[in-house]
């Protein structure tokens, strides 16, 4: 052991740092459990096992027992996937799993664990904020951001069925939802190798 | 700025490697230390300086206060756990995917209820008797966390 000094139990919970109620359950998966899972959905060989995780995720997911949150790690990792074609398929296990809720930043967490611990100093009073969830529905919400869609149409909905008509997506029940969840996957799979725009700034995938 | 991490990591082993001593007593006063300072630093300053202060006159300068206060931190304590688990090893040249796992860790250990993570970091954490108090779920493999998913 590389300390000489017994750690006590004594750890400070940010008191301003909203943690979600349980059920559901919180499960992190690291990215290596992402792609394994996503191998195993598309029909490819994974490691041992994930074939058995992956229906028990899912029906614990669905079932409202489980969810399996994202972090700043899975989006940075996701980058380093160059064939746009699997990170797709990563990003819709990762939908499916996590419902593109994030992990706060570790930045946020670490500013409100030492706020927790200095208060804990006799003498010391640092005045309490809004307490800011653990958990956010969006990628920039693990970049300390609020992130979501936000319009000022007097109809959000009917604004949303419209962009989502003219981009080919059933709006579904829910078009401003809906269009939340596209943009969370663009977002998190980033484009693809053909994107106009992409493609304009230089960037060359045979290269 | 991974990268920029990940070699100050890199160039504390070179430190330790000058002073090895403290690879066998003090290590995790030393991880402790430097997590203090660079990971922290900013944000404990400023807000030691608010009340016109710093964190060495708010615990009095007394070493086993400091250690409570970095200790009593969970993704501090997850933090300073596997990198001086890492710089143990002399031989462990560090990447910045150390730096991705540790940022990762040091959340999802205290704050979800499970955790399934590479083999090496994974064999860490739990045999950290510290980190005991999340009571945190690390399965070995994953027919493990099925089996853990279907009991819920």
């Amino acid at each position: 052991m590389a300390t000489t000094y017994q750690l006590s139990n004594d750890v400070i919970w940010p008191s301003d740092l909203q943690l979600p109620t349980r059920p559901p359950a919180l499960v992190y998966l690291d990215m290596l459990g992402f792609i394994n899972l996503a191998e195993v959905a598309v029909g490819r060989n994974a490691a041992t096992g994930y074939d058995v995780l992956l229906p028990a995720a899912r029906r614990a997911r669905t079932e409202g027992r489980a969810l399996f949150p994202l972090s700043t790690t899975h989006v940075i990792e996701l980058m380093d996937i160059a064939d746009p074609q699997r990170r797709r398929e990563r990003v819709a296990i990762m939908e499916e799993l996590s419902g593109f809720h994030y992990l706060v930043g570790r930045p946020e967490i670490q500013q409100l664990e030492v706020e927790a611990a200095l208060n804990s100093i006799p003498g010391v009073n640092i005045a309490p904020q809004d307490p800011i969830p653990l958990i956010g529905p969006s990628l920039l919400w693990a970049f300390g951001r609020q992130g979501g869609l936000v319009t000022n149409a007097p109809d959000p909905d009917a604004l949303a069925t419209h962009i989502c008509e003219e981009m080919g997506i059933d709006p579904g029940a829910e078009p401003m939802a809906t269009l939340n969840r596209w943009a969370e996957r663009e977002l998190l799979a980033g484009p693809d190798d053909e994107d106009p725009d992409v493609r304009a700034s230089g960037f060359d995938p045979q290269r | 700025m991974l990268d920029g991490r990940a070699r100050q990591e890199q160039a504390l082993v070179e430190e330790l490697d000058k002073e090895p001593r403290f690879r066998q007593g003090r290590l995790r006063d030393v991880v402790n230390a430097r997590e203090l300072n660079i990971e922290l630093g900013d944000v404990v300053t400023r807000a030691a300086m608010a009340m016109n202060t710093s964190i060495g006159q708010l615990v009095d300068h007394d070493r086993t206060r400091l250690r409570a206060f970095t200790d009593c931190m969970p993704s501090t304590r997850v933090a300073v756990t596997l990198k001086a688990a890492y710089h143990k090893n002399n031989q462990h040249t560090w990447t910045t995917n150390d730096i991705h796992d540790i940022d990762a860790l040091s959340i999802a250990v205290p704050y979800c209820d499970a955790v399934l993570t590479d083999k090496a970091a994974r064999n860490q954490l739990v045999s950290s008797p510290e980190l005991d108090v999340f009571n945190t779920f690390m399965p070995r493999k994953p027919e493990q966390l099925a089996q853990w998913l279907d009991e819920l």
